[in-house]
């Protein structure tokens, strides 16, 4: 076990290596760079081409693709990531300033969506068929249909707006506010999030306790003559757990990248705004940065869920 | 009430249908046997001919859809008779006697058995739901006793295993540990070897024996194959199409099979040692749709001997002498035949 994860950690050197490399010659193959960006239209007239140059020079854009992809990685090697392009601030800290409230965002909005998915989930599976099990499919079919800009601004004219409960927009008043007087910020989009998320684990779980429920050793544990509840949930759930487990261990990735749209509705001051801003400025040192943490991420995702499910399922070794 | 002390559950004239898409699907129509102490009764027939509804019957296991129309299931358990038809299915006094009076056990060990917890951990569960022991730790030291009564090797070890790490002759034997674990009055095996290769088999019904020897537990066991008959039960009973065609003593019915069906079946199984000229007699034709059966005896259809009587009704229950009984016109007809010569 430990054997394994240690294995698994070393791997991930040579493939984020593969990975990085191939982020960089993404940006690179894009058409113009950095400066096209930078330069405001109009200012752009007045410029000569030996202005545009020594600007390209002093950003080390001139230097062919192998050396600035070198150049790049040794400094991230050395815990230095460079500095925006667009703002002039080190990467670093604008990671620090935007990564706390999407992770805010996301892992409030998964935690959500996995314990009502698979609540409602085995609710559905139990009462198959039921009038409740239809209306909590058509509620599901509604979550993965409606996009999430329009459920938002749907919530913020409701909420907000009508109703006054909660604020429009925003992740808090001032900085000295604590976790709890930010809450209410956090309700909208993590919900609204969440939402949309819910009801994939949900139809997941329904159908993974259904065929649970449908196996044999239902069977034999009922005729051991234990009681239904307990059937249901330790026999039951215990074994439909585990793909269920795989799903939510796969969205993971999603802590990062995940709600670029719900910040955007929210003017929730995360990283999704700033990774399409830089994308679009082809400000390399900050996207390789996101770029790099969402493979990460993606990466040790995919351990965890190796190890969780050979925790659930016996059968899996890891080796 | 007059009754036959050793007689554990006693099943009669039962009824039951199965629901489906507004069609009803009479399973049963009429069953009635007896299950006696420390005696095994085999029920033998084709897929569909009700073996097993019978058995989920007496266990209270049918499906939701489905529903005891008439008849009843009487278990004799602590000095009361219980009916079972009336008890409800999933409530506190059929669950307490569902592995407490009675248990069951199934065709593919290695489905029956939960993949996530621990063979110990199951029979555990069996063990402390009934008060068959006072802690979890009391529990796994009768798991062992248990593992081992049942002839598996290693227990101490084998009790914190998981099914996959079992053959299916082991799951099948832990199950049986499982299944005997509150020393039920009553084993259902519903075809518990049909998963099973040949040797194991004999290893399987080898223990089931010596269940019934030492435990004097009554057995019933669901079977399609002849030679476990033969070879095991003290009764049989034949069923076709949801009624018991034919049912005695199991050497009375083996060797003088009195209705045409229990014949027929008899004639389709090849014997070791006659050799590759022996000729084998198929029951002609197949099985009737269960939504559109024959209106008199279910088997007319099929029979060498059918006559136009044959297809007013379900002939009724007949002595072919003490303790063998029959339904089958072709049979009355004979027998008033001898009679009056």
């Amino acid at each position: 076990m430990t054997n394994y994860v240690i294995r698994k950690i070393l791997s991930l050197i040579p493939m984020m290596l593969v990975l990085s490399f191939l982020i960089y010659l993404g940006i690179e193959l894009m058409p113009g760079d950095a400066v096209d960006f930078l330069i405001p239209p109009d200012a752009l007239s007045t410029m000569s081409e030996t202005q545009l140059n020594e600007m390209r020079e002093s950003l080390g854009l001139n230097d062919p693709f192998m050396v600035r992809y070198v150049k790049w990685l040794g400094g991230v090697l050395h815990g230095d990531f460079g500095y925006s392009l667009q703002s002039g601030v080190p990467v670093a800290t604008l990671m620090k300033n935007h990564l706390p409230a999407t992770i805010e965002l996301t892992v409030t909005a998964l935690i959500f969506s996995s314990i009502f998915g698979i609540l409602f989930g085995v609710i559905s599976a139990l009462k198959k068929g039921s009038i409740l099990d239809q209306m909590l499919s058509v509620v599901g079919m509604i979550g993965v249909a409606i996009p999430q800009f329009l459920l938002g601004l749907i919530c913020i004219n409701a909420f907000a707006l009508h109703l006054n409960l909660l604020p429009v927009g925003g992740r808090m008043a001032s900085m000295d506010q604590n976790f709890f007087e930010r809450l209410p910020y956090l309700i909208m989009p993590a919900l609204v999030l969440g939402f949309s998320l819910t009801s994939g684990v949900m139809r997941y779980a329904r159908g993974s306790m259904l065929d649970s429920m449908g196996k044999d050793y239902m069977k034999t544990a009922r005729a051991k003559g234990i009681p239904e509840w307990r059937l249901n949930l330790l026999h039951g759930l215990r074994a439909a757990l585990t793909p269920v487990v795989v799903l939510i261990g796969f969205r993971l990735p999603m802590l990062i990248g995940g709600a670029v749209v719900i910040e955007e509705v929210f003017q929730w001051p995360g990283i999704g705004a700033l990774f399409v801003d830089s994308v679009r400025a082809q400000n390399t040192p900050l996207v390789m940065m996101i770029g790099f943490f969402s493979v990460l991420l993606v990466l040790i995702s995919s351990i965890i869920v190796d190890i969780v499910t050979a925790a659930l399922d016996p059968r899996i070794k890891l080796s | 009430m007059e009754r036959n002390q050793d007689v554990v559950v006693k099943v009669e004239d039962l009824h039951v249908n199965f629901y489906n898409n507004d069609r009803c699907n009479k399973v049963l129509r009429g069953v009635s046997f007896e299950l006696k102490k420390g005696k095994i009764m085999c029920i033998v027939g084709e897929s569909g001919c009700g073996k097993s509804v019978t058995a989920n019957s007496i266990m209270g296991l049918l499906p939701d859809l489905s529903r005891i129309e008439k008849g009843s299931i009487t278990f004799h358990y602590q000095g009361e008779d219980i009916r079972i038809d009336r008890l409800k299915r999933k409530g506190k006094e059929m669950r307490k006697l569902r592995g407490e009076g009675m248990a069951m056990i199934f065709q593919d060990p290695m489905t029956a058995l939960n993949p996530v917890f621990t063979v110990g951990y199951q029979i555990n569960e069996a063990l402390l739901y009934h008060n068959g022991a006072s802690s979890r730790k009391d529990a796994t030291k009768k798991s062992i006793q248990l593992l081992k009564e049942m002839g598996i090797p290693l227990p101490k070890q084998r009790v914190k295993e998981y099914p996959h790490q079992f053959s299916g002759g082991m799951s099948q034997r832990a199950m049986i540990a499982m299944a005997m674990s509150c020393r039920p009055k009553v084993l259902i095996a519903d075809e518990p070897t049909t998963a099973l290769d040949v040797t194991i088999q004999a290893q399987i019904f080898e223990l089931m024996l010596d269940l019934k020897e030492t435990n004097d537990t009554a057995i019933l066991l669901i079977t399609h194959d002849m030679g476990v008959v033969a070879e095991l039960a003290d009764d049989v009973a034949v069923m076709y199409m949801g009624n018991i065609v034919e049912s005695g003593d199991a050497r009375a019915v083996l060797t003088r099979p009195s209705h045409p069906y229990t014949k027929a079946l008899l004639d389709s199984i090849p014997v070791l040692g006659r050799g590759r000229e022996q000729k084998l007699e198929p029951i002609k034709g197949s099985t009737p749709d269960p939504y559109n059966r024959p209106a008199g005896c279910q088997f007319a259809p099929r029979c060498a001997y059918a006559t136009p009587e044959c297809e007013t009704g379900m002939p009724p229950e007949s002595m072919v002498e003490e303790g063998h009984m029959c339904r089958c016109f072709h049979h009355l007809r004979k027998k008033e035949g001898e009679a009056n010569d």
